[in-house]
C-alpha cells in the first residue's frame, strides 16, 4: 500500500496552483501518527504488499518531529510484522538541512523535490506568503541534495502562467545534475488556445534537448516521454503505471481520515466523503463505490485512439478537481495529451531507428543482460563462488 | 442498482477552459518500436532460447529469419559450463522441500505499483523470486533444497533461504527490499568463500541490486554451480563447531 500522509496542513510557501486546500497550523498528533503506521502495516501485511509511507502536506518538513518519530516507530513495527516499509516524501526542500539528510540516509527516506526549473520559472509560481520567490534559497541547497542523492527527482508543475519558460526551466534542471524529472501540467487552470500553442512550442524544444542529451549518452528520465514509451513497450502490462485510487494507495489527513487521493484531503470540508479513518478502518461501502467509479470508462474517451494506455487520462481525482466528475477529464488534459503524444512517438521512433543504447536499455532491459550471461559462460573469466 | 459516480455540484475549473474541448483522436500515430513481448520473441528470448549475438540488431527487422527452436540452439552451441551442471534427461532432477519439481520454473512478476505522488515503483514478491531460485538450484544442480534451513557452522547461524544439507550446497538471496542484507557482513561473506575453497560448504550469496529478473538470476546460479562442480563440498552433515 502506498499511503500518502498529510502530516500538516501548513506550508512555508503559497504556490497558487497548490491543490491541497487552505494552509493552516494543524499537525498530525503522535498518537494518530503511530495509529496510522499500525493501520498501514497491518493492511500491507494482510494484502502481501509493501508499506510505503509517502509524506505529503502542506510541507511535511514543517512537521519534522512527527515525521521523525513516525519513521522510527514504523520501521520497528514493520520489522516485527515482517513487512517491508519504505519512506518517501514530497517537499519544497526549503527546510532541509544536513542533519535531516543524514537521517534520510540512515532510514532510506527518499524525497522528490518540488522545483519549477530556473529562477524566472520557479519564482513565477513558488512564492512565500509575502510573495517572495523561493528559488534563491533552494538553489543554494541543490548541490547538497544532489550529492546526498544523485538520483534526486524533480517535480515540475506547468501552468498557463509559467508555460513560456518550460524549455529553459527543464534544461536548467538537467544542467544542475537532475536526471529524473516529472512534469505535471495543472489542468485545472484556465488554459487558452494560445497557451496550448505555447505548450506545443515548449515541449518540442524540450524533446529536441532531450534527444541531444540522450544521444550524448546521458541516461535521463522525463515522464512526458519515458512513461509513454514504457507503457507502449510493456503492452497491456504497461497499464499498471496508472492511478489506482482506493486500492493500492490511500491518502491520510492529519486527523487520521482516509481519502482516495491527496487532492481530496481538505480536512473534511466541502462535503467530500472520506473512506473511513485509521482508528475505525475503511468504510467498505464507500471504498467499493470509489473503486468501481475509478475503474469506470472515461465518458468522452471511448473511441479515442490514445485511449489504450497512451493517454494520461487515468487520474480520477484530477478529473474530479477539474470537471467535478471522476470519469470526465478536463479539456486541458485532452489538449495536453494531443500535444505530447505525437512528440513522444516521434522522439521514441528516432531513438529506436538509431538503436540508441540508452533507449534500448530502458525499454528492453533483458537483452544486454542475456548477452552478458552468454559472455560469462564462454570465457570462464571468473569461477568465483559468489558472482 | 447502478452506482452513481461522484459529482461536484458547484462550478468547476474546467468551465474556464472555454476555448478548449475534449476531442477523441481518430487516427493517432503509433510507435514504430515493438513491445517487449514482440521484441523478446523476435530476438529468440521467449521460450527458453539462448540469446544470439545478432538478436538485438535484428529484433525490429521484419525480414530477419526467425530464431531456431530452443533445443536446436542449445545443441548447436552448448555453453561449456552448462554441460557440467545440466541434468541429463534420464536423471532425476532435484527436489524442493521433498517435492518433485514442476516441469517449468515458477514465475515471478516485477510490476509497477504505487505512484500516487511521483512515478510508480517496481515491486515484486521476494517469496516468488526465491521459489524461482529454489527450482533453478534444484533443477540445474540436482539438489534437494530445503527452504529456510537452519544453518549453523563455525559461528555463523542463520535461516538460509535454500540449502541441500546432504551436499552442503545452498544460496542466500538478498535484494534492496531485504532486511537480511545487514547480517551478511564482509566477515560472513569471507567465511562463505573460505568454506568453498576448503570444500566444506558452497553458499551462493545472490544479491540483486536493482530489480530481479530470471535471466540474471539464472546466470548467477549457473555460474555458481559450475564453480561448485570444480570444488564440490564433502557430502554429509556439517559438523557443528
Amino acid at each position: 500500500m502506498n499511503a500518502l500522509l498529510h502530516l500538516t496542513h501548513d506550508c512555508n510557501l503559497r504556490c497558487p496552483y497548490c491543490f491541497t486546500g487552505k494552509k493552516f497550523d494543524r499537525e498530525m498528533t503522535i498518537e494518530t501518527a503511530k495509529k496510522t503506521a499500525d493501520f498501514i502495516i497491518e493492511y500491507a501485511k494482510e494484502h502481501g504488499q509493501r508499506a510505503v509511507f509517502s509524506f505529503f502536506g502542506g510541507e511535511p518538513m514543517m512537521a519534522w518531529p512527527v515525521m521523525k518519530e513516525l519513521v522510527l516507530y514504523a520501521e520497528q513495527a514493520a520489522k516485527a510484522a515482517g513487512v517491508v516499509a519504505l519512506f518517501r516524501m514530497n517537499t519544497n526542500g526549503m527546510l532541509i538541512k544536513e542533519d535531516h539528510l543524514a537521517f534520510f540516509e540512515e532510514h532510506d527516506l527518499i524525497f522528490i523535490l518540488s522545483i519549477d526549473g530556473h529562477e524566472e520559472m520557479h519564482d513565477s509560481e513558488r512564492v512565500t506568503e509575502g510573495g517572495v520567490g523561493s528559488h534563491a534559497v533552494l538553489a543554494k541547497k541543490l548541490p547538497m541534495f544532489l550529492e546526498h542523492n544523485p538520483g534526486l527527482m524533480a517535480s515540475v508543475v506547468i501552468t498557463p502562467h509559467n508555460v513560456r519558460h518550460t524549455a529553459k526551466g527543464i534544461a536548467y534542471l538537467w544542467d544542475q545534475g537532475f536526471r529524473f524529472q516529472i512534469i505535471k501540467p495543472d489542468v485545472t487552470q484556465a488554459w487558452t488556445r494560445e497557451a496550448i500553442a505555447e505548450l506545443d512550442r515548449q515541449y518540442t524544444a524540450v524533446a529536441e534537448d532531450y534527444l541531444t542529451r540522450t544521444r550524448a549518452g546521458h541516461e535521463l528520465y522525463l515522464n512526458l516521454l519515458d512513461d509513454k514509451w514504457i507503457n507502449h513497450a510493456k503492452g497491456a502490462e504497461g497499464l499498471s503505471i496508472r492511478c489506482d485510487v482506493g486500492s493500492s494507495q490511500i491518502s491520510i489527513s492529519p486527523a487520521g481520515n482516509l481519502y482516495p487521493c491527496v487532492r481530496w484531503v481538505k480536512e473534511d470540508e466541502e462535503g467530500v466523503p472520506n473512506l473511513g479513518n485509521v482508528f475505525t478502518g475503511f468504510n467498505p461501502e464507500r471504498l467499493a463505490e470509489i473503486r468501481a467509479a475509478s475503474g469506470a470508462p472515461k465518458q468522452p474517451c471511448g473511441d479515442c485512439s490514445y485511449n489504450d494506455g497512451t493517454c494520461a487520462n487515468e487520474c480520477a481525482c484530477e478529473h474530479y478537481s477539474a470537471t467535478g466528475r471522476i470519469d470526465t477529464p478536463a479539456p486541458a488534459l485532452c489538449e495536453h495529451e494531443q500535444v505530447i503524444v505525437p512528440i513522444a512517438t516521434r522522439v521514441g521512433n528516432t531513438l529506436w531507428r538509431e538503436r540508441n543504447p540508452v533507449f534500448m536499455q530502458k525499454l528492453y532491459p533483458t537483452l544486454p543482460k542475456l548477452i552478458q550471461i552468454r559472455t560469462d559462460r564462454n570465457d570462464h573469466a571468473d569461477d568465483g563462488a559468489n558472482p | 442498482m447502478k452506482k452513481k459516480l461522484p459529482v461536484l455540484s458547484k462550478p468547476t475549473p474546467a468551465a474556464s477552459q472555454r476555448e478548449l474541448a475534449v476531442k477523441p483522436v481518430t487516427a493517432g500515430g503509433k510507435p514504430e518500436f515493438p513491445t517487449r513481448k514482440a521484441m523478446y520473441t523476435k530476438a529468440g528470448l521467449i521460450g527458453g532460447a539462448t540469446m544470439l549475438a545478432g538478436g538485438v540488431a535484428s529484433a525490429g527487422d521484419a525480414k530477419a529469419p526467425p530464431p531456431p527452436p530452443p533445443q536446436q540452439q542449445q545443441a548447436a552451441k552448448p555453453a561449456p559450463n552448462d554441460k557440467a551442471v545440466m541434468p541429463s534427461p534420464e536423471t532425476t532432477a532435484g527436489t524442493v522441500d521433498g517435492q518433485a519439481l514442476a516441469k517449468t520454473a515458477p514465475k515471478f512478476k516485477v510490476y509497477r505499483d504505487g505512484g500516487g505522488i511521483g512515478p510508480a515503483e517496481d515491486m515484486w514478491d521476494v517469496a516468488e523470486v526465491e521459489a524461482f531460485i529454489n527450482w533453478t538450484m534444484a533443477k540445474e544442480g540436482k539438489l534437494n533444497i530445503k527452504t529456510n534451513y537452519k544453518f549453523e557452522y563455525e559461528g555463523v547461524s542463520f535461516d538460509i533461504d535454500g540449502f541441500d544439507p546432504e551436499k552442503n550446497v545452498g544460496y542466500e538471496y538478498v535484494d534492496k527490499l531485504d532486511y537480511d542484507k545487514d547480517y551478511f557482513t564482509k566477515e560472513v561473506k569471507a567465511k562463505f568463500d573460505k568454506w568453498m575453497k576448503e570444500k566444506k560448504a558452497a553458499i551462493l550469496y545472490l544479491e540483486i541490486k536493482k530489480n530481479p529478473d530470471t535471466a540474471t538470476i539464472k546466470g548467477k546460479v549457473l555460474k555458481f554451480l559450475a564453480a561448485v562442480k570444480k570444488k564440490t563440498p564433502a557430502a554429509g552433515k556439517l559438523a557443528a563447531k
